[in-house]
């Protein structure tokens, strides 16, 4: 399982819709003390030149930038997020080639324009590549 | 011999008892990543393919890509300097 507050999955499904009908991406900070939870988002570029509507490419100095400023906040990378323009919430066989082991990474689907769903998914690890569903307790805050 | 740190990314940290910095005393990135292999043996196929980096794993002495770096694998380290190991992020659809 995997928590994220309401208003940090609101900055993702934003984001997607924003990036709309390119792909968006951004890492996923948080902790993970047995559960991970995610405390906010990074939005990262996607460097993908060739086919942005269909693909993502994180620029790794801007991945290290972003884990030094979580480190700095005590906090860490626990996963990555994307969104499938016009596609399923589910994550592509090339998703899975590229999957590293111990992240989340949770798939957007956005449907002209709009953020649609939700999911998340986690390798079982290097040599076993499948894709386990992590369930998302989005936590409800109070105003 | 210069001891400095090297930063693991999360995937790889199981393979140094779940360690995200570890000391390695060395000179060089080159002399680092072996001596780094030595002490934690179930890394090896994960950065290398033979003698080769895998081409989804980057590594930074301090915010520098080391591929880019004038001396490539055999620039010098000093103490301070810190060796940061990060993958390549991609996906996408089919």
């Amino acid at each position: 399982m995997i928590t994220i507050p309401k208003h940090v999955l609101d900055q993702i499904f934003a984001h997607g819709e924003e990036a709309y009908n390119l792909e968006c991406c951004g890492a996923l900070l948080g902790k993970n003390d047995g559960v991970s939870s995610v405390v906010e988002i990074r939005r990262l570029k996607n460097i993908n030149t060739d086919m942005p509507t269909r693909r993502y490419n994180v620029d790794p100095f801007e991945l290290l930038k972003v884990e030094k400023d979580a480190e700095s906040k005590g906090l860490e990378l626990i996963g990555i997020y994307h969104s499938h323009p016009d596609h399923p919430a589910k994550p592509s066989k090339y998703d899975l080639e590229h999957a590293f082991p111990n992240l989340s990474y949770m798939v957007l689907s956005v449907e002209e324009g709009k953020a649609k769903e939700i999911t998340s998914w986690r390798l079982k690890s290097f040599q076993n590549r499948e894709f386990i569903k992590e369930e998302i307790k989005v936590m409800e805050e109070k105003q | 011999m210069n001891e400095i740190e090297i930063t693991l990314p999360t995937p790889l940290r199981i393979y140094t008892n779940n360690q995200k910095k570890v000391k390695i005393a060395a000179e060089t990135v080159d002399d680092a990543l072996k001596r780094l292999v030595e002490t934690y043996p179930a890394l090896q196929k994960h950065l290398f393919q033979g003698n080769e980096l895998r081409s989804y794993v980057n590594i930074y002495i301090n915010d520098t890509d080391v591929r880019h770096h004038p001396d490539g694998f055999r620039a010098h380290l000093e103490p301070q300097d810190t060796i940061f190991i990060i993958p390549s992020i991609a996906g996408g659809l089919k």
